[in-house]
C-alpha cells in the first residue's frame, strides 16, 4: 500500500547534522513531542544501507541510460536540428486562448507559434533537441544542476527554454497519455498569462511536468517506481533565466485543468 | 496532488475538499500572492533536498507545534485542503507531499498569530508566524 513508509537509508547521525546546519532558530524546537505514525504499518528498513544505496544507484544510472538512448534516437532521427529562437506553445483550451500582450522580440510572432493541442507540441518540441551530450544537458556545468542518486533527483541545464521542455517531457516518460491534466500560464483571479501550455501530468499524478518561469527551470517527476529515495526520479530542467518566460510565476499561480478544461477542485 | 492523496486520506480517516482549501486562502488573506513575504523571516528552515523521508518527518515532529493541533492543511495546484492533527501530518509526510510536483501550506492558529508551514515543491521548509493586520485583514509576516 503506498501509505507504506519508506525507510530512511541514513543514519540518524545525519539527520542531526542536517538539520542543525540548516534551521536558523528552532531552539523552541527541543523537547517538542513527537509524531507517531498514524497508520501503525510499514515494517522499519531492514536491508543495509549500502546494499540499498547502490540499487539506487543502479536504477539511477538505468534510468540516466534510457534518457541518453532516447536523446540519442532523436538526434539521428532529427538530423541534431538545433533551435534557434524559443518558441512558446500557446494552446487553445478550456479557458480563452490568451495571446501575450508584449511578446519579446525574440520570440517568435504570435502568428507562428504553434496552435496545437496538447501532446502534439511534445513531439514538436523533442525534435528540437539537438541531442543529449551530457545527462547534465547541454551546460553541464551550470551550478544550478544538482543530482543525488541516493534521492532519485536528476539535474540538467539547457541553452534554451524548449530544450529545457523536451528534456523535462522525456524524463517524465513522454507521452502522458490523452486524458493528460494540464496546467496554463494564465491566473483565473486576475486574468493574467499568456495562456501558454505550462505543465502537463497523468491523471494519477504519477508523472509530469510543470515550468516554474521565475528562475528559468522546468521541474519533472516520475514516481512510478517508487517515492523519493525508493525508485522515484524527478528533477529540474533548467534554462536561461527570463522573468518573462511563460511558466508558474508564484506558488498557486495556475491551477490543473482536465482534458475538457474543467479546473481540477480537489479531484 | 499527492499520487493516491485519496486514498490516503480515507485511510486516515481524514475528509478533504475544496472548502477547506478556501479556509485556507482566507486565513492568508484571500490569496497565496503574498506567500513569498511571509516566508521571508521564518521561525524554522529546512533545505530537504538530500534528506529521506523519515528524516523530514523528525524534523516536523520537532518544531514548536504541539501533536494534536489541528493543522488546516492546502495541496495549492489542485484547490484541495483538509484538517488533520500536526501528528497525523508529521507521521505521514511522504504519503502527503512530493517533491516536484507539490507545494502543500498548512496553517494553524496559535494565540492571535498565524503559524504558517510551507513545503514547496523544492524541497524547502518554512514555518512562519503572522498575523492578520488590524486594518484590513491581510497577512503581514511577523518579526521575529
Amino acid at each position: 500500500m503506498w501509505i507504506d513508509r519508506s525507510a530512511s537509508a541514513d543514519g540518524p547521525e545525519d539527520h542531526v547534522t542536517r538539520s542543525a546546519r540548516s534551521v536558523p532558530d528552532d531552539s523552541d524546537a527541543a523537547g517538542k513531542d513527537s509524531g507517531a505514525a498514524v497508520s501503525g504499518d510499514g515494517p522499519p528498513h531492514s536491508s543495509p544501507a549500502s546494499s540499498d544505496t547502490a540499487l539506487r544507484t543502479e536504477r539511477f544510472a538505468a534510468h540516466l541510460a534510457k534518457i541518453e538512448a532516447i536523446y540519442h534516437q532523436y538526434g539521428v532521427d532529427h538530423g541534431h536540428a538545433r533551435v534557434e529562437k524559443p518558441e512558446y506553445e500557446t494552446v487553445s483550451s478550456g479557458i480563452r486562448r490568451i495571446e501575450a500582450e508584449d511578446a519579446e522580440a525574440d520570440r517568435v510572432g504570435v502568428d507562428d507559434r504553434q496552435k496545437v493541442d496538447g501532446r502534439l507540441a511534445e513531439a514538436v518540441n523533442v525534435a528540437k533537441v539537438e541531442t543529449l551530450e551530457a545527462s547534465g544537458g547541454d551546460i553541464p556545468d551550470d551550478p544550478r544542476n544538482y543530482s543525488n542518486p541516493k534521492t532519485g533527483r536528476l539535474d540538467a541545464s539547457w541553452s534554451a527554454y524548449d530544450r529545457a521542455i523536451a528534456a523535462a517531457r522525456e524524463h517524465s516518460g513522454g507521452d502522458l497519455g490523452p486524458d493528460s491534466i494540464k496546467m496554463y500560464d494564465h491566473n483565473p483571479r486576475t486574468g493574467e498569462g499568456t495562456g501558454t501550455l505550462i505543465g502537463e501530468q497523468t491523471p494519477d499524478r504519477l508523472r509530469g511536468w510543470r515550468i516554474d518561469g521565475q528562475d528559468g527551470h522546468v521541474n519533472w517527476w516520475d514516481w512510478t517506481g517508487g517515492k523519493k529515495g525508493a525508485d522515484g526520479v524527478y528533477g529540474h530542467d533548467w534554462f536561461p533565466e527570463d522573468p518573462s518566460a511563460p511558466g508558474s510565476r508564484y506558488i498557486g499561480w495556475a491551477p490543473w485543468q482536465d482534458s475538457e478544461g474543467n479546473i481540477l477542485e480537489g479531484n | 496532488m499527492p499520487p493516491k492523496l485519496t486514498a490516503v486520506l480515507a485511510a486516515l480517516a481524514i475528509e478533504a475538499s475544496p472548502d477547506e482549501f478556501a479556509a485556507v486562502e482566507s486565513f492568508l488573506g484571500g490569496s497565496f500572492s503574498g506567500l513569498a513575504e511571509i516566508r521571508r523571516n521564518p521561525v524554522a528552515k529546512l533545505d530537504a533536498v538530500d534528506l529521506t523521508s523519515q528524516e523530514i518527518s523528525d524534523w516536523l515532529s520537532g518544531l514548536p507545534i504541539g501533536k494534536h493541533a489541528e493543522l488546516h492543511v492546502a495541496w495549492i495546484a489542485d484547490r484541495l485542503g483538509a484538517r488533520m492533527s500536526f501528528e497525523a501530518f508529521a507521521a505521514n509526510i511522504d504519503d502527503l507531499w512530493f517533491p516536484a510536483m507539490d507545494d502543500v501550506i498548512s496553517v494553524l492558529h496559535s494565540g492571535s498569530n498565524l503559524m504558517v508551514l510551507v513545503l514547496d515543491h523544492e524541497e524547502l521548509i518554512t514555518l512562519s508566524s503572522t498575523n492578520p493586520s488590524e486594518d484590513d485583514g491581510r497577512i503581514v509576516a511577523s518579526q521575529n
